[in-house]
Order: structure tokens, then C-alpha cells, then sequence
């Protein structure tokens, strides 16, 4: 497996699904997925059976989109009858989308192989803003934390005597809407003071910073940017 | 030496000050014991020394903290850390970070330590309250205890001269609490010194001043 750096991964991720949505020629598509596979396959092994299992889970939706395809692009009502043409446009449609829609799932299955020091290092190598840092790892945090908040507030419901599930819809509606609001104005209420403790241990302080770990660019991400640059200009040219 | 004078709060919707001339001085290795019922102005006592009163919560205050000679007040919040670590009541306010490493690095990558003392400040700080195996956890699936271990472990990591804690026993078990011991005995006799905001009577055989704020 070779082992690149977390924003090159991020980048060939972006590309692959960027390419998915920009290229229209099923042949390149082709070419764009079973170049991701290898990819996917190089970076995390090529691990058949779990493909083969993704694969299996998104085949009926593959199939739908290539079916309702079909439909729609067959020659509707003719004279002796309704006539579905099985190797026409169609078809060649149908295996775009669902080629588009593989790329796309197999380059983010890319990204959730990266855990939160990977995009700590990548962040980190784009330079980015401190405040913008501080943003992404606040909605990473914030998430898990505001689903356990609606969760416990639920819990307490239940304890109370109230049974959700027995309740209209309209009053359901109201307890969720109230849980709601009143999570956002603990979470708004908090991050107040999370910024304040944030400065208290040094967030935007003056003088100079050191990183605990650090993870430098390597030949083999040069080569990963070198080889999308040219996938990139090749579609170019050939499409 | 840490030298507080004439410190007067009055926050904008109370007719009366809530802290009338507090003073007192601390040397190296001493622990001020903050008591005083609730509402009585132990934690606005600590805002005010961090300096979270005034910077951030807004209120009418007067009066001088200063620390080896350097006037806390003069400093803005974000180069506090350098003097002072907080640990406040709850330990939500203060779990930022997804990895507890990173909750612990954080102070120390912004005081632009080198990479071998970080890495041996934190492992001295998760050793002195049991969070060596959590490293690469969540934090918030800890429970409120750990979570209270943590915060006081990101102080002990940043290692400042002067330590403010708020209800630093609260939610600690039997073993917590005298790792929590221990650990206040190491960075007094290293000349530490401490405030502590607590009910707890378990501290005062550590407590060199204590200070009684009425209500």
C-alpha cells in the first residue's frame, strides 16, 4: 500500500468526483472508475470482497437509474405499440449516471478512511486560517455533542411519562421542535464560552507555534498530483 | 508571588458589588482555598483573576493582580496561558478538540514548545490522572468524571505558575480525587501556585489561606 499525504488524498478524492460530474463520455467514465479502483486499491488495499459488498448494497439503485433511462429515452408510442429500446441512448445513459454515481461513492469512501489527524496535517499544509481550523473542528465536535443533547432531553421526556411514540403527529412536532431550539440556544450559549477558553489557552496568541506531529510531502504525493495533471489534460484532449 | 489587591466587582444588574475589596498574597507553593456559599462570588472571583472579567463578560471592577511582577490585568486573554491555567467548573466549556492528545497539545503547540517536551508533558499529565489509554478517544464519550480529569490534565500539561480551579472535585470518584491529591502536592512543592474554588473539605489539609466570601 503506499502511504501519501492526507491532503493528496483529499485532492485525488476531489478529482475523481469533480471528473465524475464535468466528463459526459461514458468511456472516460469508465476509465475515471477503474482508475479510482486502483487508486482506492494502492492506497487501502484492494480489498474485493468489501467492494464487491458496496457494490451489491448501491446495484438496485444503479439499476433503477439505468431502467428509468431506458424508459425515457425509448422511442415512446409507435404504431404497433409501446417499444423499449434496450441498446439505444438509453442505455449508454443509464450506465453514465450509475458510473458517475460509483466514482463518486468510491472516491468518498476515500475520504472516510481519513481520520481527524489526517485532516488536522492536511489543514495544516493548506495554511489555512486558524479561525477557519477552528470552525471545522468545532462542527466535527458539535455534532456528535448537540445529537447526544437531543438525546438525553428525549430521555427525559420518556422519564417524565411521555410516550413520543403515542403522541399525533402535530404534537410530536412541537416536542421535537422545542427540544430543538432549546439545544441550539445551549450549544450558541456554550460556544461562547468555549472561545473563551479557547484564548485562555493560547487560541490566536502572539509569538511563535510548534506542531506535536508533523507529516512532510513525499515523492509519491508529487507523482499522485503529477499523474491526476495528466488524467486531467487527457480527458482534455480526447474528449 | 502572586498579589492581589482591592479587587471590586459589581456586574451591571446587581445595585450591590458582589466583591468588596478582596486582597490577599501568595507565594510559590501556597493554595488559597476559596469558600463561601453559592452565588457568594467564588467563580467571578476566578473570572476576574483570569481575566475573563472584564475582557469577555462585562461588569464594573477595579483593583490590581499581579504575578512575579507582571500585571495580569495589562495582558489580553489569549497570552494568559503563558501565567495561568483555568480550570473551569464544567468541563464541557473547555473540551474543544475531537482527540484528548489533541486537547492536551493545543496550549502547548501555541507556547511553541518543541515536539520531545510536548510529548513528555503530555504523557506526565495523562500518568498524573489516569488518561493514558484514552489518547486517541473522543472526548466526549468520557464520561463527566474523565472529562473533569481532562481538563485538569490540559492545565497540568501546560504546567503555568499559577493554577486557577473551579470545583476541581466535583464528579471525581475516590481514586480521582487522590490522584487529584497527589497531583496538587507535586506542583506545590514544585512552587506552583493554586487557587481552588470548592464545597469540598477534602482540600483543606492542603489550603495554606482560606478565604471565606460572604453572601
Amino acid at each position: 500500500m503506499i502511504s501519501l499525504h492526507p491532503l493528496s488524498l483529499i485532492l485525488a478524492a476531489l478529482c475523481f468526483s469533480s471528473l465524475a460530474i464535468l466528463v459526459a463520455d461514458p468511456y472516460w467514465l469508465a476509465v475515471i472508475f477503474l482508475l479510482c479502483l486502483l487508486f482506492r486499491g494502492f492506497v487501502s488495499g484492494f480489498q474485493l470482497k468489501l467492494w464487491a459488498h458496496q457494490f451489491i448494497r448501491v446495484l438496485p439503485v444503479l439499476l433503477a437509474v439505468v431502467i428509468i433511462q431506458i424508459l425515457l429515452n425509448s422511442n415512446n408510442w409507435q404504431p404497433e405499440g409501446y417499444r423499449i429500446d434496450l441498446a439505444g441512448p438509453g442505455l449508454i445513459t443509464g450506465l453514465a449516471i450509475s458510473l458517475r454515481l460509483l466514482i463518486v461513492i468510491f472516491s468518498a469512501q476515500l475520504l472516510l478512511s481519513l481520520d481527524y489527524e489526517d485532516f488536522d496535517f492536511a489543514f495544516r499544509a493548506l495554511r489555512l486560517p486558524e479561525e477557519l481550523c477552528f470552525m471545522v473542528f468545532y462542527v466535527i465536535h458539535v455534532i456528535p455533542s448537540a445529537a447526544g443533547k437531543v438525546r438525553h432531553s428525549l430521555l427525559l421526556l420518556r422519564l417524565r411519562g411521555i410516550q413520543l411514540k403515542k403522541l399525533p403527529l402535530p404534537a410530536k412536532l412541537k416536542i421535537f421542535q422545542r427540544v430543538s431550539l432549546n439545544v441550539i440556544a445551549g450549544l450558541l450559549s456554550g460556544s461562547g464560552i468555549q472561545a473563551t477558553a479557547l484564548e485562555l489557552r493560547g487560541f490566536r496568541s502572539s509569538g511563535p507555534r510548534s506542531v506535536l506531529n508533523h507529516r512532510a510531502f513525499r515523492g509519491s504525493d508529487l507523482l499522485l498530483l503529477l499523474a491526476l495533471a495528466g488524467l486531467i489534460i487527457l480527458i482534455a484532449i480526447g474528449s | 508571588m502572586l498579589n492581589v489587591a482591592g479587587l471590586c466587582l459589581r456586574y451591571p444588574q446587581q445595585d450591590l458589588p458582589l466583591l468588596r475589596d478582596v486582597s490577599f498574597s501568595l507565594g510559590p507553593g501556597a493554595l488559597l482555598w476559596l469558600r463561601g456559599p453559592n452565588g457568594s462570588g467564588k467563580t467571578s472571583l476566578l473570572n476576574l483573576i483570569s481575566g475573563i472579567i472584564p475582557q469577555r463578560v462585562k461588569a464594573e471592577c477595579s483593583g490590581t493582580v499581579t504575578l512575579s511582577g507582571t500585571d495580569l490585568c495589562a495582558l489580553p486573554l489569549n497570552e494568559k496561558f503563558r501565567h495561568l491555567a483555568y480550570q473551569m467548573s464544567d468541563p464541557d466549556h473547555q473540551i474543544f478538540f475531537p482527540r484528548i492528545s489533541k486537547e492536551l497539545s493545543f496550549a502547548l503547540e501555541n507556547a511553541g514548545l518543541p515536539a520531545a517536551e510536548m510529548q513528555q508533558r503530555m504523557a506526565a499529565a495523562s500518568a498524573s490522572f489516569g488518561l493514558e489509554q484514552f489518547g486517541k478517544v473522543e472526548p466526549g464519550l468520557l464520561s463527566q468524571g474523565q472529562k473533569k480529569m481532562l481538563a485538569l490534565a490540559s492545565c497540568a500539561a501546560l504546567d503555568p505558575p499559577l493554577y486557577l480551579l473551579d470545583e476541581p472535585t466535583s464528579a471525581l470518584s475516590d481514586s480521582a480525587l487522590q490522584r487529584l491529591l497527589a497531583w496538587l502536592r507535586k506542583i506545590l512543592d514544585a512552587g506552583r501556585i493554586v487557587i481552588v474554588a470548592e464545597h469540598n473539605a477534602i482540600l483543606e489539609s492542603l489550603a495554606t489561606l482560606k478565604l471565606d466570601l460572604p453572601k
